[in-house]
Parts: structure tokens; C-alpha cells; sequence
């Protein structure tokens, strides 16, 4: 059972990866810096990265909740350093999810026309 | 004699094959009739959900504005009653919603939950959390909750033109 929701858990994140990336999941950002949500019709998927400030040099890490359509926490995926693959997936999947938070590529559309323009 | 009784039989098939014809046109009649009924209903029901989540999002943008002045004065216990009474309010209009159409909701429910948090660890730890930014947060709700709004408006008028 352990072994099948990690497994789903996994293919959750390479999926979001993938329909972020193609503009079918918007991210918004929350009140906490660093964390972002992306809601659904009954569920909801939140991103954060922490900073470990005592380790040196400083580690950071990520975490995928999993949470229920009123925010409880139903399951998640940590990456710790040494698991490389998580700890890149999240990575990617959190820049993903900033990008589509703050309408990243549309502000450096405007951006350059608007230098472009001078 | 036997000319004649082939005639009255064939008249008499020929007088049955029409009846049981019409009778298939009738049923097929009343049938698309009940279906056009069905439709018709299920859009009105359709057309009352939507006039519904349109108020209940009004109504939940301005309960917004009422929070900010909480924050404005540091008053976070009644900015946390808040929290949860606008929670209760946008998981009432969503299931009222298609179920495409939801997900903006699940977000503005998540990021609540969260604003909740910060408020009460500026409540119970003495955290810093600068009203500034709770307020950014809620004007940005109001702008989701907004977009949606207008999606269900023009949904609303796109299903009465039919």
C-alpha cells in the first residue's frame, strides 16, 4: 500500500510537472514566501521550500502536500538531500509553480517590449 | 368474391400498418418532447445555481473588505472568526459550480486556511505578520473570486441565449 501511494505520488509530481510546463495547471501564490497552491475541483497541491539555516553550507528542501478540498493534509513528499531524484523533481516542479504564480514569462514579455520600445 | 375479400384484407393491413406507424411517430414525438423538457429543466436549475454563486461571490468579496479594516486594527481574533466564516461561504458557492470551474475556489480556500495560520501565530507567538501583506493576499482573493464571477456571469448569459 506504502509502496503504491509513493509510486502514485511520484507520477502526481511528474504529471504537474509536465501540465505546468503546458499551461494546463496555474499555480497561485500564498501568504507564506516561498509556498505555492494549485486547486482543483476536490483536492489541492501545495509546494514549499524550506531552508535548513543550522547546516552548513545551508540545505535547502521541498514539500508536495497532498491536501483534501478544505486544506486538511492527506499525504506528502519530502525531498531530503541524497534522494537526487526527488530533490530534483520538486525543484523543478517548485520553479514551475513560482513561474506560473507570478505570471513570470508574461511579465518578461512586457518587460521587453516595453525596453524594446525606447 | 375472393377479389374482393384480397381487397378488404389489403385495405385492412394497409389501415394497420398506418396506425402502428403513427403510434411510432407519437412515441417518438413525446419522447424528444420529454427530452426538450428535461433539458429545459435541468438549465433552469442550471440558471438558478449560477444566479446563486454569483451573489454568494459578491457577497463574499465585500466580506473581504471588512476583513482588511480587521487587520488594519489588529484585531485577529475577529479576523479569525472571519477566516472561518469566508471559508464556509466559498465551499457553499463551490458545490453549487461545475466541476470545472471549482478549482479557483479550492485555491482561495487553501491560501484562507494558510492566512488563518499566519494570524493565529500573530495572535498566540506575538509573530510578526505585517498586515500589509495579509491584505495583499485578500486583494488578490478578491481578484480571483472576481474573474470567477465574470465566468459564471457570462456562462449564465451564454445558456439564456439558447
Amino acid at each position: 500500500m506504502t509502496m503504491i501511494i509513493n509510486e502514485k505520488m511520484t507520477h502526481l509530481v511528474t504529471t504537474l510537472v509536465e501540465k505546468t510546463e503546458e499551461g494546463k495547471v496555474s499555480w497561485s501564490p500564498t501568504v507564506n514566501a516561498d509556498e505555492f497552491v494549485a486547486g482543483f475541483s476536490q483536492y489541492a497541491i501545495l509546494i514549499r521550500k524550506y531552508l535548513l539555516l543550522d547546516e552548513s553550507p545551508i540545505q535547502t528542501y521541498f514539500e508536495l502536500l497532498f491536501l483534501n478540498e478544505d486544506g486538511r493534509e492527506m499525504e506528502s513528499s519530502v525531498s531530503i538531500s541524497g534522494q537526487r531524484g526527488t530533490q530534483q523533481h520538486l525543484r523543478k516542479l517548485f520553479t514551475l509553480a513560482r513561474r506560473s504564480a507570478y505570471n513570470v514569462e508574461e511579465g518578461l514579455v512586457k518587460l521587453l517590449q516595453e525596453i524594446e520600445s525606447r | 368474391m375472393d377479389i374482393a375479400s384480397l381487397i378488404i384484407g389489403a385495405l385492412g393491413l394497409f389501415i394497420s400498418l398506418g396506425g402502428f406507424s403513427a403510434a411510432i411517430w407519437q412515441i417518438k414525438r413525446t419522447r424528444t418532447a420529454a427530452e426538450s423538457a428535461e433539458r429545459a429543466a435541468t438549465a433552469a436549475r442550471e440558471a438558478v445555481f449560477y444566479v446563486t454563486s454569483v451573489s454568494d461571490l459578491t457577497q463574499i468579496v465585500i466580506q473581504m473588505e471588512q476583513v482588511k479594516e480587521l487587520h488594519r486594527n489588529r484585531e485577529w481574533v475577529r479576523a479569525i472568526d472571519r477566516y472561518i466564516l469566508l471559508r464556509r461561504l466559498i465551499t457553499e458557492a463551490r458545490s453549487r459550480l461545475p466541476e470545472d470551474t471549482r478549482g479557483a475556489l479550492t485555491t482561495a480556500i487553501i491560501r484562507l486556511t494558510r492566512m488563518e495560520k499566519a494570524a493565529n501565530q500573530a495572535l498566540t507567538r506575538g509573530e510578526q505578520t505585517p498586515v500589509v501583506h495579509l491584505n495583499n493576499e485578500l486583494v488578490d482573493l478578491q481578484q480571483s473570486l472576481d474573474e470567477v464571477r465574470v465566468a459564471i456571469e457570462k456562462r449564465l448569459l451564454d445558456t439564456g441565449g439558447q
